[in-house]
């Protein structure tokens, strides 16, 4: 595809990925579109509104941009960065957040997040296993010091068998 | 203002070694929290409300206006090292603190930032101590929903295209953000909607998840791409401070800032953050050289850090003449005047005068003493940049996360804070405006609120705001940045080579 091609393309997608959010929204105003004693406009007009102004926006860029990437007098490829074998790390580096995030409230914060830190510094590229266990394990303990220990705050203690209790050990301490 | 309640506040304070301990405490706390990302001064200043019984009523308030002061700034810190705000107020400064660090220039950069929040802070301090009671009765009187409503659509008008490829791009992400205020339940009726059937979605989207994910998490993401593709390069350090010389001639620009934040920050409700955006908006349209800014360029940083510190004084004036909170903070500010049995007002500046000119002194020592502590951290805390990046991610991310669980203690925000993070990657790969979608999201409730209030007031006639002066000034001054905007898309441009807009 040429360069002209591919903006184009990504132009109308996009443009497309609004409309279709634009719909959708507009779709769902249906099921709050009730009457409001106190107030004329009730409940939708305010979101159709801001939906409208999107529509006329999103009109208004495409009319713009699309006539200018056709007559531009030269493209250059969309930058990409080559991943290349990063593939994997960049996937490591959207997952593993997502994976703690999950994990968090089954096991508390205080058994889980000492493997994210060393995992997500794993994805990013630290392979001193010396560093790896020894920074993970200092930000563990500065963490747990300041918003546990000094600040009293709540955090997860998880909800799996047996992780509450390990959670709760930890935090009363020896 | 009479200098001698000047001298009367400054004595209270430091009379008492306690107060001088708690009054330390604050600055320190404010410092340290708002350069956390997600915690702020807000964080700590919930935290202590309820100590706050232990300590006088003079310190409690005192403590909290303090706190205020510093935790503004602090919040440029981590905007300028690694282009994650510690709260809302602070995004402008990343706009340009952040290509300054890129530039090796961060010392440069935190060093405009100390002087110029001083600066506004310290004037904005001078200027409530002169003009609360009278400024405030004027801001009650003139500014009621049809202002404010007005004022939000200047503000959004004005600041929609800062931060966005394009200002098509910009008007999108500010709509974005409105969009996202309108879930959870409208300000007429209490009717749910946008819930998608959730009771949490009921409550609405807090701000302050959405912020870290789409400054932080994201932030961390585009790193991790760049350490994946092999094109990671750690930011070199630079210590340099500015000089009084490059100062000298942003003089104009601190004055505007100041004043811009001050106006802006005696508006219940919206304070800082506007005045960030506003001031940082008029930098650009009065600069002689519009396209160095956000690229590096000082002026980005000093104006709205002038603006934000600004606003913090002129924040205490409809609170301790009115009783009206400015924000966030001062709401709990109104928490501690309640729970030491008094309600701020035109009362209290009679019967506590006291109290007020300590509170009114240790807000202007704060901010001087933000010169020379903001000194030390040029030198020493841009040494951040030194910290690999492997070890830093994790940590910001840990406390991205406990300060989005830490707001109400649902997994739910961490989740939200998340999925703003990944939509934050792909908004701003396309040229999408965060900073858009946040003011969005913060000025969507208000300016709905003033606006269903307006509509009430004017018996839906939107014909009412012609008979409001300052109303109708001001949306004037927005549709006609709407079409100075316009008009600059539609003007014919020669042909450009169009580059990719991946980052």
């Amino acid at each position: 595809m040429s360069n002209r091609a591919e903006h184009l393309r990504n132009l109308r997608i996009e443009a497309l990925l609004w409309l279709l959010l634009i719909a959708s929204m507009w779709a769902y105003t249906y099921a709050f579109d009730e009457f409001i004693p106190n107030y004329r406009f009730g409940a939708v007009a305010w979101p159709r509104a801001i939906l409208i102004a999107i529509a006329i926006c999103v009109a208004g860029w495409y009319m713009t941009e699309a006539p200018r990437r056709r007559g531009a007098a030269a493209l250059e490829p969309a930058a990409q960065c080559d991943l290349g074998g990063g593939r994997l790390q960049l996937a490591a580096i959207f997952l593993i957040p997502l994976a703690y995030t999950w994990l968090l409230p089954r096991m508390g914060f205080l058994v889980v997040t000492p493997f994210f830190v060393a995992a997500y510094m794993y994805a990013f590229g630290q392979r001193r296993w010396r560093h790896l266990l020894g920074t993970s394990l200092a930000i563990y303990v500065v963490l747990v010091l300041v918003f546990v220990k000094l600040l009293f705050l709540a955090l997860p203690v998880g909800v799996w068998p047996g992780f509450y209790e390990i959670n709760n050990a930890l935090l009363r301490g020896p | 203002m009479a200098i001698e309640d000047l001298l009367f506040g400054l004595s209270n304070l430091v009379s008492s070694p306690t107060s001088i301990l708690i009054f330390l405490a604050a600055l320190f706390g404010g410092l340290v929290f708002g350069a956390i990302p997600g915690l702020s001064g807000l964080t700590l200043a919930t935290i202590m409300l309820p100590f706050s019984t232990l300590f006088s009523a003079t310190d409690a308030i005192m403590f909290f206006a303090v706190l205020y002061v510093s935790g503004v700034y602090g919040g440029a810190v981590t905007a300028i090292l690694f282009n994650i705000p510690g709260s809302a107020e602070n995004a402008p400064t990343a706009f340009d603190g952040y290509p300054m660090t890129l530039k090796q220039q961060s010392g440069r950069a935190i060093g405009a930032a100390v002087l110029s929040s001083a600066i506004g802070g310290t004037a904005s301090a001078v200027l409530m101590m002169a003009a609360t009671v009278p400024i405030a009765n004027f801001a009650i009187r003139a500014f009621g929903p049809p202002e404010v409503f007005a004022l939000i659509i200047f503000a959004l008008c004005v600041s929609s295209t800062v931060g966005a490829e394009s200002p098509y791009k910009g008007w999108l992400s500010v709509l974005l953000g409105l969009l996202l205020a309108t879930v959870g339940t409208d300000p007429a009726g209490g009717q749910p909607r946008l819930t998608f059937g959730t009771d949490y979605l009921t409550a609405g989207i807090n701000f302050v998840p959405l912020i870290l994910g789409f400054f932080a998490v994201s932030e961390i993401f585009i790193q991790g791409r760049r350490t994946a593709a092999g094109l990671a390069v750690p930011p070199r350090i630079g210590i340099e401070f500015p000089s009084l010389a490059e100062f000298w001639r942003l003089r104009i620009a601190i004055v505007r800032s100041t004043l811009i934040g001050f106006f802006a920050g005696i508006v219940p409700g919206i304070g800082a953050t506007l005045a960030a955006f506003l001031s940082y908006n008029e930098a650009v349209r009065w600069s002689r050289h519009p396209e160095r800014f956000g690229r590096g360029e000082i002026e980005g940083v000093v104006a709205p850090e002038t603006a934000n510190n600004a606003a913090t004084g002129a924040a205490m004036i409809p609170l301790l003449a009115l009783g009206l909170p400015g924000g966030a903070l001062t709401a709990v500010m109104l928490g501690a005047f309640q729970m030491h049995g008094m309600e701020p007002g035109p009362i209290v500046l009679m019967t506590s005068s006291d109290l007020v000119w300590t509170v009114f002194a240790a807000m202007l020592v704060a901010n001087l003493c933000i010169i020379g502590l903001g000194y030390v951290e040029t030198k020493s805390i841009v040494h951040l940049l030194r910290v690999p990046f492997s070890i830093l991610a994790p940590a910001i991310l840990l406390l991205a996360t406990i300060g989005s669980y830490a707001l109400r203690g649902l997994i739910v925000d961490v989740w939200v804070m998340f999925a703003a993070g990944v939509a934050g990657y792909f908004l701003r790969q396309y040229g999408y405006s965060m900073a858009g979608i946040v003011l969005g999201v913060i000025l969507g409730d208000i300016g709905e609120g003033a606006f269903v209030k307006s509509m009430q007031m004017f018996d839906y006639k939107a014909t009412g705001f012609l008979d409001r002066h300052i109303a109708l000034l001001l949306l004037g001054l927005g549709l006609l940045s709407l079409v100075a905007s316009i008009w600059r898309q539609l003007a014919p441009k020669p042909s450009t080579v169009l580059e990719g807009n991946a980052e």
